[in-house]
């Protein structure tokens, strides 16, 4: 996406704030909450300054030393009207029961910053001014009656449990997808009759939808598990941990064959050629040319089977495999939006943490083997 | 960077083989799992703090899954003691139960049940709550006060009036001859498909949600004896004086293996589930789901109350 367009859709989003409620109340856990738009929060005085420090800060082409003391005044002006508007509302009367929580506009507002960060040359300012303000609200404690803090200070000790269980699990799915996945990708890339059998393989797993994969894979594992005491003292479960791991598993060797099978396939013959001519055998070939140029397309494979098992383990919660998926699918059943939300923002937080994490690595991979990849 | 690759992949394979031992075989300890709702949270933690009381290890997996994998799992042993609904043996127990009767009545229900599974399964049956968990069709109490509506005989009325009703229910509910079909053979009313919402799963709170705020046009809902949401929503119950669906008292199900280990826990939790009445789980029931408390603490709270544990 280049700057225009991110500036563009940030100034749609950020405009939205001022239409689309920015907070919400709610009476208890099972009424849906009442939308609080940022006129209802503070006032038509704030929303006309709001406004005048938007379009001061997209329209006029200020010098940037000062574009960066609007913006801040922005990021701390619009997060203390929602925190004290919100917290006044919930001061106002009630029982316990009550709460306080986001609503569209204000999840339309972190993504318009979101995408403003990329504009930015330093976007490391604006992160840190972001995280001041979230962390004085924070010690100042006007959280404590936020749905989504509350949800959390209740579940506090299973949180971090289920969160460690979550990323264990996909981390070791597909680390155990990596190498079978390398395999099967370059032996396609040989033979063009073997591809196809592949393919259709590891095709086949994405087709079926991953709870009936669970379902599935149940039967055999308790059978084995209840008829081979060996392998049940090794821990071969039908529940739990080892069908997710299983199913998640499969599920990862699509992303990494297909990358492999891209790296494998697209050799630049020359190159190829210049190394038979130097009197390398194929396997020299394979280890010292194929397999280092291959690399950082199976680094992007890894980073795509990563983001997708980070979604699908989700499902683990209800097959006993624990993770953040227990979380939201309690939270579906007591129809708690707060706690679903609780069991949500850690894996999104998480794949977009991964993603930066590894586009870093690729791009640094890429530079090393010299190829221009955007 | 040959060397490179060969360290990265064992170390790619050192983790995937660290990652298979985090699920190590059992300890003695006495797994405990509930169904991933309210009361298998206040139910489940319940029994986790008696066991703790008793000096019994155990590990925690309350609300572990959907109702169909926590038997599966204490069937294969992956689980040691389940909260279960008596009314289930229907489902687990099919060709046995031949005379649909049995469920209707609690003690003939449970006995049965309790008797295939120790026979079948070596799967013991300890004292249940005397609380019926069981299906019953809700409406707004205003709405109850305006067509006067006491009992399902008066809604079979207001039906065949031709009056507006619209039922939001589970699938399994509405195409069950113990559920809704059972209540229209039985009142002698009929609902066509534009005057029912049929959900998928079974759980209530997105129906009371629907009922009480009156979505779609929703004025009636399918929902659970012991939810302790009804009170505070305004809504209220139509008596069904035929006792239509089945009876599903709450009980702790346990292995006989375990239960051999740890005799204790049958005397410890017997006094505790027969004090569970319908009121009583209704009020904790409402603390988790609708006031939001940590269950555990609802939990000891009613525990240590009660003197059934040692504050």
């Amino acid at each position: 996406m280049n700057d225009r367009l991110r500036r563009t859709i940030s100034l749609i989003l950020f405009a939205s704030a001022f239409v689309l409620p920015l907070g919400s109340f709610q009476i208890n856990r099972i009424f849906s909450p009442v939308p609080l738009t940022l006129y209802m929060l503070s006032g038509w005085l704030t929303v006309v300054l709001l406004l005048t420090i938007l379009f001061s800060v997209l329209m006029l082409k200020v010098r940037p030393v000062l574009l960066v003391g609007f913006e801040a005044l922005y990021l701390i002006f619009l997060p203390s009207i929602l925190v004290y508007g919100l917290n006044l509302y919930q001061n106002l009367t009630g029982p316990s029961t009550q709460s306080i929580g986001l609503h569209v506009g204000a999840y339309f507002v972190m993504i318009a910053s979101f995408l403003q960060l990329g504009t930015h040359k330093h976007p490391s300012i604006k992160t840190g001014i972001s995280l001041v303000v979230l962390l004085t609200f924070f010690g100042l404690g006007v959280f404590d009656q936020w749905g989504l803090y509350k949800e959390y200070l209740l579940r506090s000790q299973i949180f971090y449990t289920e969160l460690g269980r979550h990323l264990s699990l996909s981390l070791s799915s597909v680390f155990m997808a990596f190498i079978p996945a390398v395999t099967l990708g370059y032996l396609s890339s040989q033979n063009a009759k073997l591809k196809e059998w592949i393919l259709g393989f590891v095709n086949a797993f994405q087709v079926a939808p991953t709870l009936s994969m669970l379902a599935l894979i149940m039967v055999p594992l308790t059978y084995l598990s209840l008829n081979f005491p060996t392998l049940r003292a090794l821990g071969v479960r039908g529940i739990g941990f080892l069908p997710a791991f299983i199913v998640l598993t499969l599920y990862a060797l699509l992303p990494i064959t297909m990358n492999a099978l891209t790296a494998f396939t697209y050799v630049d013959e020359s190159i190829l050629e210049s190394a038979r001519g130097l009197g390398l055998n194929s396997s020299q070939i394979l280890w010292k040319i194929r397999l280092p140029l291959a690399f950082p397309y199976l680094v992007l494979g890894f980073r795509i089977a990563l983001i997708q098992t980070l979604g699908n383990a989700l499902l683990a919660g209800l097959v006993g495999g624990g993770g953040m998926g227990s979380l939201i699918f309690l939270g579906l059943s007591q129809s708690a939006q707060d706690l679903i939300l609780l069991g949500s923002f850690p894996i999104i937080a998480l794949a977009l943490t991964f993603e930066m994490f590894f586009e870093q690595i690729e791009h640094n991979l890429f530079k090393l083997v010299g190829v221009n990849h955007d | 960077m040959r060397n490179l690759l060969l360290k990265l992949a064992s170390l790619v394979v050192a983790m995937s083989l660290f990652a298979c031992t985090i699920q190590s075989p059992s300890t003695p300890a006495v797994t405990v799992a509930t169904m991933l709702d309210s009361e298998g949270s206040v139910l489940g933690k319940m029994i986790l703090l008696v066991l703790e009381d008793l000096g019994i290890p155990s590990v925690d997996r309350v609300n572990f899954g959907t109702p169909d994998i926590l038997r599966s799992a204490l069937e294969n042993g992956e689980v040691d003691l389940v909260v279960d609904y008596t009314g289930s043996g229907q489902y687990y127990h099919p060709d046995d139960a031949t005379d649909t009767s049995i469920w209707n009545d609690p003690i003939t229900g449970y006995e049965f049940t309790a008797q295939l599974d120790r026979e079948k399964m070596n799967i013991i049956w300890l004292t249940p709550s005397p609380a019926n968990n069981t299906e019953a069709i809700a409406v707004r109490r205003e709405f109850a006060q305006a067509n006067n509506l006491v009992t399902m005989a008066d809604l079979a009325d207001y039906i065949n009036q031709g009056n507006p009703f619209k039922l939001i229910a589970s699938a399994s509910f509405i195409e069950n001859a113990l559920g809704l079909v059972g209540f229209e053979e039985a009142y002698g009313f009929k609902l066509n498909n534009d005057q029912l919402i049929s959900l998928a799963s079974g759980n209530t709170a997105e129906m009371l949600k629907a009922l009480a705020e009156g979505t779609s046009d929703v004025n009636a809902s399918l929902v659970y004896g012991t939810d302790g949401a009804l009170d505070q929503l305004n809504l209220v119950v139509l008596e069904d004086f035929k006792y239509i669906p089945p009876v599903y008292l709450p009980a702790p199900v346990i292995r006989q293996e375990v239960l051999d280990l740890y005799p204790n826990i049958e005397t410890s939790l017997k006094p505790v589930f027969e004090s569970l009445t319908l009121e009583v789980l209704q009020k904790l029931n409402a603390q988790v789901a609708y006031e939001g408390l940590d269950a555990t603490e609802v939990a000891r709270t009613y525990l240590v109350e009660n003197n059934f544990i040692k504050p």
